[in-house]
């Protein structure tokens, strides 16, 4: 079952995202057994995320708050959770989205499925794939052509699903959004024993 | 090889944390590089600990400007959290990659 550790409101402003960004470290740095570099790669994440749900707020709106509340224990094999939620517009998508389709509004969506073709576009490949393909067509890419391809925005999704196993996202431009960050295999040592 | 351009410029970043508001100083650098023909720019992150994913779009922005004219952008100094984030999302390849044999041998050598 999932368990609610703590939850936090804070004012949707810039300065908030080093408050958050600290409490995630604290809730980070309670599990034992990661890494250092997947603590690290989380905890650069989360604060991507805070950046989306802090800063990119509709002009006019200071006044909203953005909610991060913390999740632990296990529920449908996921171990721990962050949740992100604000009044902003949501997650860019390499340039993309929003405004989102209206298909979208109001419910939650794998981030990593639905935009897998984006993903797939930046310039990140996976690297054994990417390996792969260059032996088989028997051409190496220069620089200039990664230089030519990469992309000038997205890079945000692209952090956070790349470090996070599940990205839910919730689009609703009335109520606000709400991201979701997931890892669902253990990395708590103490729900492994 | 072009000998006629001067020596890269080297920009130094004095603040932990780069975000998107400051995509215009950046954009500001690159474009007086170019009028000056000084089209080779080194971002040096030392002490940087943060970037976000809008100064990251604005960093290749001004990588493709500055290739467009015949320059660079490389990153110097870069730490941990810079090259995680940089290897996350694959822009480690774009900034941190060694450079050509041509550039080698070019002002950024």
């Amino acid at each position: 079952m999932e368990k609610l550790l703590y939850t936090v409101t804070v004012p949707c402003a810039p300065e908030s995202i080093e408050v958050l960004e600290s409490l995630t470290e604290t809730f980070l740095g309670n599990i034992p057994g990661a890494s250092p570099d997947e603590l690290l790669r989380l905890r650069l994440s989360v604060a991507e995320g805070c950046r989306n749900a802090l800063v990119q707020q509709p002009q006019g709106r200071r006044m909203n708050v953005t909610t991060m509340t913390f999740w632990g224990g296990r529920f449908n094999n996921i171990a721990q959770a962050i949740e992100i939620d604000d009044p902003g517009p949501g997650l860019e998508v390499g340039g993309h989205l929003p405004p989102y389709p209206p298909s979208i509004v109001e419910q939650a969506f794998l981030l990593a499925e639905v935009f897998d073709e984006q993903i797939l576009a930046t310039p990140e490949t996976p690297h054994n794939l990417s390996l792969t393909v260059q032996s088989l067509n028997g051409h190496r890419r220069t620089r200039d052509e990664w230089v030519r391809d990469a992309r000038t925005s997205g890079y945000g999704l692209l952090t956070l699903c790349k470090a996070w196993e599940r990205v839910e996202f919730r689009y609703d431009p009335i109520r606000g959004n709400s991201l979701r960050l997931a890892q669902p295999r253990p990395l708590l040592a103490l729900y492994a024993s | 090889m072009n000998e006629g351009l001067l020596p890269p410029r080297i920009l130094t970043v004095s603040r932990r944390r780069l975000r998107r508001d400051r995509a215009r100083v950046l954009r500001t650098h690159v474009d007086r590089a170019i009028g000056e023909n000084r089209p080779h720019l080194v971002l040096d992150l030392e002490g940087v600990d943060f970037v976000d994913s809008g100064f990251l779009g604005a960093m290749v922005e001004a990588l493709k400007h500055l290739r467009e004219r015949g320059g660079d952008l490389r990153i110097r100094g870069a730490g941990r959290e810079v090259r995680t984030l940089l290897a996350l999302t694959g822009l480690d390849r774009l900034f941190l990659s060694p450079p050509s044999p041509e550039a080698a041998r070019g002002p950024l050598s």
